[in-house]
């Protein structure tokens, strides 16, 4: 198993966030104070590059909802990117499809907030 | 090695293995139990070391052992499993989390729903024992305020004499056969989130977003439904 790791590599106005392991309990706290701290910079377009991420638990995708509503209330948002099958089916499971964009390229993903 | 039952026609079996610390480089025993997959006409079509299995242990009490994930995924078939427990008059639990790799919201809250009813039926916090649990799960249950509904116990040695065990269907999370469906999965979540913000208001803060998520998503659907009568 993958250790949880967040890596940010800002690509503009956009903040791209690689995140490699399982998002779960245990480690959804981190990314919700990294998501935090960005809403505080003023940083309200985030791309979460999902391809090194072994599971996601529910706890994890309420962090994203969370941080997806205040961001769009500065015409913000987070796009999911790279989405695995397995972690596809989840998210889709629980609806969070509808509320989360998901992409397949950084290029896509990045210029979704461009055409806003 | 040690038999026992699991779903009938698979074999259940407990099995030492050996397992290397990745920092400090020495190895060490642990015990886990595995279940080969028989299908219908004898053939092994499959191992599992995943899911949730149950017992009754000599003393009346029930027995829970989670190896692997513990997840909105099979929780459904642990939560059915307790509640009819308790209809029958069992009034102990004892969760064994020794070989369990992780838990997710739904899961606790789950565990909670279980805790929260025997308390309903007047039954002592303390009906509810965690065992063989690591720090970092009891970190968590005390984060989440679920240490004032069980006691929690980290002693390796085991606390009673071992039941027989037996799976769970649906529980191992690499062979799911009947996933719930959306709505059933919604409903699942909502309830256990239910329950953690019951069981400790301080989690309203970590849950709320998602918990009013899912509720949303239940009624449009409820209502998309009902419009497509």
């Amino acid at each position: 198993m993958k250790e949880f790791r967040i890596d940010r590599e800002p690509r503009g106005s956009v903040q791209l966030i690689r995140l490699t392991g399982s998002l779960d309990m245990y480690s959804f706290p981190r990314l919700e104070a990294q998501l935090n701290a960005l809403f505080q910079q003023g940083q309200y377009y985030v791309v979460l590059d999902c391809r090194e991420l072994d599971y996601v638990g529910s706890a994890g995708l309420g962090a994203l909802i969370g941080f997806a509503k205040q961001a769009r209330e500065h015409s913000g948002d987070v796009r999911l990117l790279n989405v695995p099958e397995r972690i596809h089916k989840i998210i889709e499971l629980l609806g969070f499809t509808k509320v989360l964009k998901v992409h397949s390229t950084e290029e896509d993903a990045v210029a979704s907030f461009e055409a806003k | 090695m040690r038999h026992g039952a699991c779903r009938p026609g698979n074999i259940l079996f407990e099995a030492i293995r050996l397992t290397q610390h990745p920092k400090i480089g020495l190895s060490f025993a642990r015990v886990s139990l595995y279940c080969l997959v028989v299908n219908e006409v004898g053939r092994i079509v499959g191992e599992s070391s995943n899911g949730i299995f149950v017992g009754c242990a000599s003393d009346n009490r029930v027995c829970v052992r989670v190896v692997g994930r513990g997840t909105f995924q099979n929780s459904q078939p642990l939560r059915q499993f307790a509640l009819e427990k308790i209809e029958q008059g069992q009034e102990e639990f004892v969760v064994d989390l020794g070989q369990c790799r992780g838990m997710d919201s739904t899961f606790l809250g789950v565990l909670a729903g279980i805790g929260l009813r025997l308390r309903q039926n007047g039954h002592a916090a303390t009906t509810i024992q965690i065992v063989h649990i690591s720090s970092r799960n009891m970190e968590l249950l005390q984060t989440l305020g679920l240490d004032r509904l069980f006691s929690m116990n980290s002693d390796t040695s085991p606390p009673l004499a071992e039941p027989e065990y037996h799976q769970l269907p649906d529980t191992d999370l690499t062979h799911l056969t009947h996933p719930l469906g959306k709505d059933e999965t919604a409903d699942l979540m909502i309830e256990a989130h239910d329950n953690l913000l019951r069981a400790d208001e301080r989690n309203a803060s970590k849950f709320r977003e998602l918990a009013r998520f899912l509720r949303e998503a239940a009624e449009r659907h409820h209502k998309n439904e009902k419009r497509g009568q």
